[in-house]
């Protein structure tokens, strides 16, 4: 009887008014899309701020969820989007594909310097290493990775098209690669 | 030495989902024995799915989730936004108009003078001085209303209100330079075509006057006579 309840039904009784199925609804999902926001903005105080801006958009468009496709999917590309704004924002000029394989931009950080992650070392040097990518990189490796999406997935929920993002994949491998290994030197 | 590895470059994620084809799969892992590059990328994949296998969720901090379905609490924000672009427009077009305007002791104090120039750090000081003076009060009466509820709650509304001042008045400053920066340049243009006309008019001017001159030598020596 309990615990069963899906987002579908939760959803149509927040809609109702229902303060406590919208709690029920967001409690069910916040984590996932903190945990996202650390890892993509590396700040806890940002990732409360996507957080917070992502379910204000959820209960917003929370009449055009149609049931197809899962609320956590639907929730997560709400949140994508807004972070991939404010990366944006927060840096322009970062390419969102590498002309070359040198690595342009590869010093280029996007957390914010006197912002201190509170997360074990293994976390902060993953978080770290993800600062250094271009937004749209970021997302497809924390999607593949954290999400288990397919590229074709990633395609989709980003939508751009396949080849693009696996070539962005390409890329984003790369500079991990170079990123996680001068952490082991330092 | 660099390696072609097209088109083993777009296949690594395909190599990962096992989504490749027995002869790409075999093509592919054929390239991985020759070429270090793809090996290490391939490795790399592999400890980031361990990494994101690891990770613990961090737990979310206190946040309210039901202001959302309250929205004479979004409106209050509107309402508070508005007033401060009318604030904006007003001081902007004091700039324009020469009028000194100061904050003291919760109250605008407006005078005429010849004291003119509003530059943009003086208006955005001032408006700093009236938000700061605002969320005292907000706060103040923040305290009042809410001695009834917990602890918790007053703590998290302050932290809001900090939240929504800092963003509005970051806004506002942004706003404020841009129209001051405007008006400003509005201003020199206005000056730059005044003195052109200036210029032309007192060319004019001489050239006229070089004209009667020369009329008056002519008249002279007849009215001599
Ligand atoms: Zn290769």
């Amino acid at each position: 009887m309990f615990g069963l309840v899906n987002d579908q039904a939760l959803a149509k009784k927040a809609l109702e008014g229902s303060g406590d199925a919208w709690e029920r609804l967001v409690k069910k999902h916040e984590k996932n899309i903190y945990n996202y926001g650390l890892r993509m903005l590396g700040s806890p105080d940002q990732a409360l701020d996507l957080l917070q801006e992502t379910f204000f958009a959820v209960f917003r468009n929370l009449h055009q969820y149609d049931g197809v496709g899962s609320f956590s999917g639907w929730i997560l590309k709400i949140a994508s989007n807004r972070c991939i704004d404010l990366l944006r924002k927060r840096n322009p000029a970062a390419p969102k594909d590498d002309p070359d394989p040198a690595f342009e931009g590869l010093t280029e950080t996007r957390l914010n310097p006197e912002e201190t992650l509170h997360l074990s070392a293994e976390k902060n040097r993953l978080v770290q290493a993800m600062q250094k990518l271009p937004p749209e990189q970021a997302v497809i490796l924390e999607l593949k990775f954290f999400h288990g999406l397919t590229l074709d997935e990633v395609a989709d929920h980003c939508g751009t098209s396949t080849n693009t993002v696996k070539s962005r994949f390409y890329s984003a491998l790369k500079k991990m690669k170079i990123h996680l290994e001068a952490q082991n030197v330092a | 030495m660099s390696h072609n590895h097209e088109p083993f470059d777009q296949q690594v994620g395909d190599f990962l989902d096992s989504k490749l084809s027995k002869s790409e799969r075999d093509a592919f892992v054929q390239h991985l024995n020759s070429c270090s590059e793809c090996q290490g990328l391939v490795q790399t994949a592999r400890d980031l799915q361990a990494r994101a296998e690891r990770w613990q969720a961090e737990p979310v901090p206190q946040w309210e989730r039901l202001r959302y379905l309250f929205p004479q609490q979004k409106s209050s924000g509107l309402i508070w936004r508005w007033a401060l672009i009318a604030a904006c427009l007003f001081l902007g077009f004091a700039s324009l108009l020469q009028v000194r305007v100061s904050w003291e002791s919760n109250h605008f104090q407006i005078a005429f003078g010849p004291e003119p120039t509003v530059n943009p750090e003086q208006v955005a000081t001032l408006i700093d001085q009236a938000l700061t003076d605002y969320k005292q009060q907000q706060a103040s009466a923040l305290d009042d209303q809410l001695e009834r509820t917990s602890l918790e709650m007053k703590l998290q509304n302050e932290k809001l209100l900090t939240r929504v001042m800092e963003q509005s008045r970051k806004d506002q400053r942004e706003d404020m330079a841009l129209l001051v920066s405007q008006l400003q340049k509005q201003r020199e243009n206005d000056v730059e075509i005044m003195r052109v006309n200036f210029k032309t008019l007192m060319q004019e001017n001489s050239r006229n006057r070089e004209g009667l001159i020369a009329l008056a030598n002519i008249v002279e020596p007849k009215s001599k006579y």
